[in-house]
């Protein structure tokens, strides 16, 4: 695994998405409004224009909307682990999230999969949400 | 009954730099393009008073062409933006200003200068980090640009429907068959299957082979209308019927943008506005971003039924002997990216009987731009008769 610094700087804003990643969970912001929930970062809900939006704990479950290995490494974190599932996930809550699916070999994996999210660990302290099939 | 705008305007010049590695600024050679498209037309320069201008991935071509071009006088002119649907956009702008008296000769042009000497082609599109700190995952996550996009389409559908390599495989092929007749492509050595699997991968399931060229290069279309051009330089390509939808990924799940794009709402009001049914189209220039990119919009469009687009064109009928010509002048795949002018160009060569070996019948001409994420997407429908 690469020790490379790869975690973008949380800001005071996106710092509650991390945080959850530390805390194990998928923390992502929710509108008070309309139940509409988001990643990443919005200031206004897409769905109703309300402002009233907070961070909250997603279930972390999903199913597998598409995927695809992507076979050329342009990140330090690609290197030794290709190819690397990328897939598109549609969360209980609805969002469709862009991330990638760990622990499974691309033949085994189709589109429709149940899957629920886990977290990498890097050396220099992130955290990164990821998902597993379940 | 056809709309009262089928047929009121046409394109009446082409101009078209070269193509490829070629090391100057989209400024220049969308000027140059322009020019060339003036000589086509056999117009003075002072004629032209109208200007839209759309620029590539490298966004080096502003409103200040109007400068470049020393055009003192102009009755319409604007900057637009719609990505790869922008060609079509311009064109179908223009001739609704020339069909309202707005102007008389309005130049659509577009040019990109993404390759640079000395760097490879994969270097490109290189770069331009997001600077919102949560989407600066998506990089991390393995996300940047199109291609992971569309290769999760082209996977959707395989999953879905059973679709294969090989018949993704055979659009490049038929593509390249096309291309092969095109002085002007830029690839134009006979491909086999063999060679297609042999290709690298980028993002699985598309190889190179399935993603289209880089390209530098301007190309200008210039639109007037239906009564001036019958008596120009060139055969006038009137534009029968036009229309645009555009589909927003927005994060959400609960529809299937990678399945369905948004030629499924454009197609059947431009049919409509040129009073023609789908088995009227004699030829298509379907953008072809990714050899799936003319498979789903094939779909859409309603040539086949949805999901059964792997077999359809399996069997050759993109090619040159098949039923259905398609990309006839290579596509973006083989040809040259120009954006949605690569359709438009061909559409255009097609429209005026000027395809040499790689002619097909023109009556009517389906045209079509897509950019984003099949999210934006103009139709045009062209021919060399006005009804
Ligand atoms: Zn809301």
């Amino acid at each position: 695994m690469s020790d490379e610094t790869w975690i973008p700087q949380p800001s005071e804003e996106t710092q509650p998405f991390f945080d959850g990643a530390k805390e194990g969970k998928l923390r992502l912001q929710a509108c008070g409004d309309c139940n509409a929930w988001f990643f990443p970062l919005v200031h206004i809900c897409q769905n109703c224009g309300s402002t009233n939006l907070s961070w909250q704990d997603a279930s972390g479950r999903g199913t597998v909307y598409s995927w695809a290995q992507l076979q050329r490494p342009y990140h330090p974190r690609h290197r030794d682990r290709l190819p690397l599932i990328l897939a598109q996930i549609d969360i209980e809550e609805g969002a469709r999230l862009n991330s990638n699916v760990v622990g499974v070999e691309p033949e085994n994996l189709k589109v429709g999969d149940a899957v629920e999210v886990t977290f990498e660990q890097f050396d220099d302290g992130g955290v990164l949400p990821v998902f597993k099939p379940v | 009954m056809a709309h009262r705008m089928s047929g009121k305007a046409a394109i009446c010049g082409l101009g078209m730099t070269e193509m490829g590695r070629v090391y100057r600024s989209a400024t220049d050679l969308a000027t140059e393009a322009v020019f060339l498209a003036l000589k086509d037309a056999g117009l003075d320069k002072s004629q032209l008073d109208g200007l839209l201008i759309n620029c590539g991935t490298t966004r080096n071509v502003n409103l200040g062409l109007h400068r470049s071009l020393g055009l003192k006088e102009l009755n319409v002119l604007t900057f637009m933006q719609g990505f790869g649907s922008s060609a079509g956009q311009m064109i179908q702008y223009a001739a609704m200003a020339v069909d309202n008296g707005m102007a008389d000769y309005i130049c659509c042009v577009f040019a990109d200068d993404p390759l640079k000497e000395g760097k490879r082609t994969g270097d490109a599109y290189a770069g331009g980090a997001r600077p919102e700190a949560l989407a600066s995952l998506y990089p991390i996550y393995g996300f940047a640009g199109a291609i992971p996009m569309y290769a999760m389409g082209a996977q959707r559908h395989m999953d879905t429907y059973g679709t294969t390599q090989d018949q993704l495989g055979s659009i490049a092929i038929q593509q390249r068959q096309w291309a092969g007749m095109n002085e002007n492509a830029t690839k134009r050595e006979p491909l086999d299957l063999d060679s297609y699997h042999a290709s690298p991968w980028v993002v699985e399931p598309f190889h190179v082979l399935d993603c289209c060229l880089v390209s530098n290069g301007g190309v200008a279309v210039i639109v007037t209308s239906a009564e001036r051009a019958r008596d120009m330089a060139q055969p006038p390509v009137y534009i029968r019927g036009f229309a645009q939808a555009h589909n927003h990924d927005v994060g959400q799940g609960g529809h299937d943008p990678l399945l369905e794009g948004p030629g499924l709402k454009a197609g059947p009001r431009a049919l409509s506005m040129a009073d023609a049914k789908l088995e009227d189209v004699t030829q298509c220039q379907i953008y072809d971003c990714y050899t799936y990119t003319v498979l789903v919009t094939l779909e859409d469009y309603g040539f086949c039924e949805k999901g059964e687009g792997g077999a359809f064109v399996e069997d050759g009928k993109l090619g040159p002997e098949g039923s259905l010509p398609t990309n006839t002048g290579g596509g973006e795949l083989s040809s040259f990216y120009m954006w949605g002018m690569t359709p438009i160009t061909e559409g255009v060569i097609q429209g005026r009987g000027q395809g040499g070996e790689r002619q097909c019948p023109n009556d009517l001409i389906l045209v079509t731009g897509n950019g984003g994420v099949l999210n934006y997407h103009a139709t045009l429908l062209l021919s060399p008769e006005a009804a």
